[in-house]
């Protein structure tokens, strides 16, 4: 039964990491484009408001999302009138609380993209005829895959790796919303170390192999577009 | 489908342009009607506003106010917040850097570019025929040189198949070689598709050898307007030092004197006038024209006609102005049946000869002073 538990969690966590880094691709996206091409003040807030999660501690933002969430907040009364259950203490609260969390990770890497690619290649596309969505999705998004896995990528690790957030707003639910660093935690307070041990390895290893595999594509393209003779 | 009979993009491309565009420190103004036949060069310094104006008709730069007009079809008027976007103006652009996309081979950037195209005029291989790519088209485009590029790019641009094709500086990355092989190449497409084109350039070697029609650029305004030899024979000297010494003409080949290395042209002068010149630039069929230049310093003056002389090409004009280029030398601007030849000789001549304007003269230059690139 105890084995079932932790089985449980990685599935949660997967299940919570996939669904947030998909949100965030679809949100992140158009982001990351309008902030690539913006030229106003407005900019700058927004901008401030997306990288706000990578400086402030997670129990801040869990604690301002759990008062938004609660039955007596506007959101969250209109979320329980609409589907009958408490945003706070389930999945999509957690998921919510995740894809901002893990937002700046995704529109980052994705802006600096879109800037360094610039319009050159855009605007030669709109001289073939091409339209707009037709030129992001057969240049742009070609042009730019390699950063597109890496903010996928860091999406997922930086929500597996999720803790204060989930903690704050998600609470310890089997199945529903407790994740891998939860489950952890709560092995360490009831000093079942070798469990511990188990979980902390795992996610290591995993975090390890993620990252040096998002590193390598990068090298990889780097490398073929230099060995194309492009600087 | 032959080209020739297939294609039919209209000759009468009229281009009305009243429009304003304003920076911190640059304003360019237009107010200009340019009936688009044949290539027509927009000439001017690096900052005289010539690549704006050319994004401002392709639809790429939207920041110009007042109206631009393209064959009675507005694509813009901001005064009614009208404004057609680029993909939908049927306009061809040729970038400097030639923007080839790097994520696609040669032949997939040509594919990109027929696969929206609407119609189905110009196969892609009549194009790749046409503008000789056919060995680079599993090329990566990051591996081709410079010329190539431009051919890609160029085909490229064919295959959306514009009514006006915009070519902003294509060979300005080109060395001498492929400059003029790049220069008859596009002279050939001209032919062959009957497409206006405007070419932007701060080279009057390439405008003299492509345009038709010249416009001149300076500070964001036109200053000139005309028949490619009447304009860049008439250049004011501040615009270029490296022109206003030649004398830029159409030759047509006439005849080849085969025994003794000689060309028959023949020079038809703008009041319809005709004249033989003699050359010898042998390469060329018959009944080509030639676009050729003759440099000041060639060419000779006297005030008598010219009897016997080993110089072969001696031709009647009145001055039309004198121009003191220094303290040694003058410039003589000698109008020979309507067409302006410039002459550089020392002032001591001027004096010597007591040469005015209006003064009819005789200019003299060897068959080895008509030059082509």
């Amino acid at each position: 039964m105890e084995n079932y538990n932790e089985w449980l969690a990685l599935a949660t966590t997967l299940k919570l990491a996939a669904i947030t880094t998909i949100i965030l691709l679809l949100i992140g996206t158009p982001l990351a484009w309008y902030l690539s091409k913006v030229k106003s003040r407005f900019k700058v807030l927004l901008e401030a408001l997306v990288a706000l999660p990578l400086v402030l501690p997670p129990t801040v933002l869990g604690f301002y999302l759990l008062i938004l969430f609660s039955p007596t907040s506007i959101p969250g009364k209109f979320f329980q009138d609409v589907t009958g259950s408490s945003l706070a203490f389930s999945f999509t609260g957690i998921l919510i609380g995740s894809v901002i969390y893990s937002l700046p990770f995704v529109v980052q890497p994705l802006q600096k993209a879109f800037e360094q690619l610039g319009d050159n290649l855009s605007e030669a596309g709109s001289m073939l005829g091409a339209k707009g969505l037709d030129r992001f999705f057969n240049i742009t998004v070609p042009m730019t895959k390699a950063s597109f896995i890496t903010a996928a990528s860091l999406g997922f690790a930086h929500t597996v790796g999720e803790f204060g957030v989930v903690l704050m707003i998600g609470g310890n639910i089997p199945g529903e919303t407790r994740v891998l660093s939860i489950a952890l935690f709560d092995h360490v307070e009831a000093l079942n170390y070798s469990t511990a041990h188990w979980l902390a390895g795992s996610l290591l290893i995993a975090s390890v192999v993620l990252l040096a595999l998002i590193y390598l594509l990068n090298f990889q393209s780097e490398k073929k577009v230099k060995a194309r003779g492009v600087v | 489908m032959s080209l020739n009979s297939e294609l039919n993009f209209n000759l009468e491309l009229n281009l009305e342009l009243n429009l304003e565009l304003s920076y911190p420190n640059f304003t360019l103004q237009c107010q200009h009607s340019l009936n688009l036949e044949g290539i027509t060069g927009i000439l001017g310094h690096s900052g005289s506003g010539k690549t704006s104006l050319l994004r401002i008709i392709a639809g790429l730069n939207k920041n110009a106010t007042g109206t631009v007009k393209l064959k009675e079809k507005l694509l813009q008027n901001s005064d009614h917040k009208q404004f057609i976007k680029a993909e939908l103006r049927d306009i061809g652009f040729v970038f400097q850097d030639a923007r080839l996309f790097p994520h696609l081979n040669v032949f997939g950037n040509l594919e990109f570019a027929a696969r929206r195209c609407p119609n189905s005029n110009l196969t892609i291989n009549e194009v790749i025929e046409l503008t000789n790519i056919k060995h680079l088209l599993q090329q990566h485009v990051e591996l081709l040189s410079a010329g190539e590029k431009q051919r890609v790019a160029i085909a490229r641009a064919l295959l959306a198949e514009p009514k006006l094709l915009l070519l902003d500086e294509p060979l300005s990355a080109l060395d001498n070689k492929a400059r003029s092989e790049m220069v008859k190449l596009l002279r050939a497409i001209h032919q062959r598709l009957s497409l206006p084109m405007i070419y932007v350039s701060h080279s009057i070697v390439e405008i003299q050898q492509l345009a038709d029609q010249v416009v001149v650029m300076e500070n964001g305004k036109i200053i000139q307007h005309g028949h490619v030899h009447q304009v860049l024979n008439n250049l004011n000297t501040s615009i270029s030092d490296e022109f206003s010494s030649q004398t830029s003409l159409t030759l047509k080949v006439k005849q080849h004197l085969i025994n003794f290395g000689l060309t028959q042209l023949d020079f038809q002068a703008p009041n319809s006038g005709r004249v033989n010149l003699y050359s010898n630039l042998q390469r060329q069929a018959l009944n080509t024209p030639l676009r050729c230049y003759i440099l000041a310093s060639d060419i000779s003056i006297s005030t008598e006609q010219p009897e016997l002389s080993s110089i072969m090409n001696s031709l009647a004009g009145q001055i039309t102005d004198i121009i003191r280029l220094n303290k040694n030398a003058a410039l003589v601007k000698v109008d020979v049946l309507g067409h302006i030849f410039s002459v550089n000789i020392t002032r001591y001549s001027v004096e010597r000869l007591r040469l005015a304007k209006q003064d009819n003269v005789y200019i003299q230059f060897k068959a080895s002073a008509i030059r082509s690139y």
